[in-house]
């Protein structure tokens, strides 16, 4: 079954994560990546930029309304996702529990509906 | 028919000149050289042999020794050339005493001693300080190598016209400046080495990763490169970056035989059998490496025996699972901060994808890639098309392998990236669809917003 694992971000902490912390981050994604590609569960995983953040609402006229981010005032924002294919949605959680950015914000943990 | 004979004979004439020339040419100049005591008169002599050999060898076939018959008739043209000079008469009365010199049946047998020596000289005289750097590569690289032009420009990245001009005007200096055909003085020795090094790793580097063409391994020019390069270190046996140098192209040399398939395909290091490898070129590329290592002063090691410590983590891996990815990185650190560039970067990136990982190093990549400077060169499209690949991204990986697919000027590893691209992304190199199709049909949103 395909998991879309969400990883979010608190937008304020991101530029005050110390260096030591950004290396652990980059040492468990490593590490997943790692062990989903040699258990065959790995589908695709990407960070998403920040800067490039925006908002599209459409109101009943039609009229298109763009909001430039990032979203500061302390929301969270998306800020990367992992694709797997996995037996169980335990399995998902699992995973999804291991990444640093977990104790900040939560990791969302989604099936996909059609491509399964 | 007769013509298509004629053809055919022409042809294995025109490629026998080519062969030879490429083969031989520092050695044809280098005892043209050592006659004229003049690199730029010898080099006209050479080609003008080469020239008269384009006419004669279709007529009356191809000599039985074609160097030997290029340096007799450039000793003969040189002979008439200085029988019209007076002030040249000396010169002539000692070429005129030389044993044998209308009837030379080997280059190399012209010369006590060999035409090594001569050669050496020749690549002083061709990397001397009165020329700027590229003219010394691009006279080096043809004269000492006898690459072509064309070779020449694609690995600087510049036009065949900028670089035949190089080599004119190259001439032109040494012969203004009256160069002479010798060894550098002990004072001057050491900065004029490390020009010559830099020369001949370059000429390494085309012989072990061909840049045109269909032959990815050119061994050949590879070892006249190593060869050079001995002959260097022999000279100056306590420069420590000469013998590492030495190991260097050994260690690189080494993998050869296991670098390309019955097919001719490129084989990437972790494919590669290791059987396969010289044992004998590792053993000679570690003991050079060693050697360099108890020459080196307080500075540490110098870029040549970083980069061969790196070659020797490969080389003393057994399988590539052996391989001590964290001290390949370690050495690259110490390479960029001693020679910063974004080749060296993109290497380390990639030695970074094996010790860390592909999401840590393809963020390294994609900020070499947006430094601009290396938009042209096919080996970081296809870093970036594996780590994409490694991250679940089959069509901007296809993208990126279709991308150094066609700026690789070498035809197999452009078939490599193109097989690579297309098990990704299968037709995904057709014309975009645009062009067949109306644009709205077809494109993605994030492609509409592209253009603003």
């Amino acid at each position: 079954m395909k998991y879309l694992i969400l990883i979010h971000n608190e937008a304020a902490t991101i530029e005050s994560i110390p260096a030591d912390l950004m290396a652990e981050y980059t040492r468990v994604h490593e590490a997943v990546i790692a062990e989903l590609m040699a258990s065959g569960e790995f589908v695709e995983t990407d960070e998403l930029e920040v800067p490039t953040a925006k908002q599209v609402r459409t109101d009943e006229s039609g009229a298109v309304t763009i909001v430039d981010g990032p979203y500061t005032e302390g929301r969270e924002i998306t800020g990367g996702y992992y694709q797997v294919d996995v037996a169980t949605e335990q399995r998902a959680l699992d995973i999804a529990a291991r990444f640093v950015e977990a104790r900040f914000a939560p990791v969302e943990v989604r099936r996909l509906v059609h491509n399964n | 028919m007769a013509d298509e004979q004629g053809g055919a004979v022409a042809d294995a004439a025109r490629d026998a000149v080519a062969t030879t020339w490429r083969a031989q040419s520092a050695r044809i100049v280098a005892a043209l050289a050592h006659l004229t005591r003049d690199v730029p008169l010898a080099e006209d002599l050479a080609q003008e042999a080469v020239a008269q050999a384009l006419e004669q060898w279709p007529r009356d076939g191809i000599p039985e020794n074609p160097a030997a018959w290029l340096t007799t008739v450039g000793r003969r043209r040189a002979i008439d050339l200085f029988r019209r000079g007076d002030a040249l008469a000396t010169r002539y009365e000692l070429i005129a005493r030389e044993p044998g010199f209308g009837t030379v049946s080997d280059p190399a047998a012209l010369v006590d001693g060999g035409v090594d020596d001569d050669v050496l000289r020749l690549i002083f005289v061709a990397c001397h300080p009165v020329l700027g750097r590229e003219a010394r590569i691009a006279l080096t690289l043809r004269v000492v190598a006898g690459l072509q032009s064309e070779e020449i420009a694609r690995a600087f990245v510049v036009p065949v016209a900028t670089v035949q001009q190089r080599v004119v005007r190259a001439k032109k200096t040494l012969r203004a400046a009256k160069v002479p055909f010798e060894t550098p003085s002990a004072g001057e020795f050491d900065t004029r080495l490390a020009d010559v090094l830099e020369v001949i790793y370059l000429v390494f580097t085309e012989g072990y990763a061909a840049t045109s063409g269909d032959t990815w391994v050119r061994a050949d020019l590879a070892r006249e490169a190593i060869r050079l390069g001995t002959l260097v270190a022999r000279l100056v046996p306590r420069d420590a970056e000469t013998h590492a140098l030495v190991a260097l192209m050994e260690l690189q040399a080494s993998r050869f035989e296991a670098r390309v398939d019955a097919e001719g395909d490129a084989i990437l290091l972790d494919d590669q059998d290791r059987s396969l490898w010289d044992a004998a070129a590792i053993a000679r590329g570690l003991g050079s490496l060693d050697l360099a290592d108890s020459l080196i002063d307080s500075r540490g090691r110098g870029p040549y025996a970083l980069q061969a410590a790196i070659a020797a983590c490969h080389a003393r891996a057994q399988e590539p699972a052996d391989t001590d990815w964290t001290e390949v990185v370690v050495l690259y650190d110490a390479l960029l901060n001693l020679r910063p560039s974004p080749v060296v970067a993109l290497n380390r990136a990639v030695a970074v994808s094996r010790s860390t990982g592909p999401a840590t190093a393809l963020r390294l990549v994609d900020a070499i890639a947006r430094g601009g400077r290396l938009d042209d060169y096919a080996p970081l499209h296809a870093v970036q098309g594996d780590l994409l690949e490694r991250l679940g991204h089959a069509a901007p990986a296809a993208r990126a392998f279709r991308t150094a697919a066609s700026l690789s000027v070498n035809e197999r590893e452009r078939a490599v990236l193109l097989r690579r691209a297309e098990e990704l992304d299968p037709g995904g190199g057709a014309p975009p669809p645009s062009a067949i199709m109306p644009l709205n049909d077809t494109t993605s949103p994030h492609e509409k917003e592209e253009p603003r």
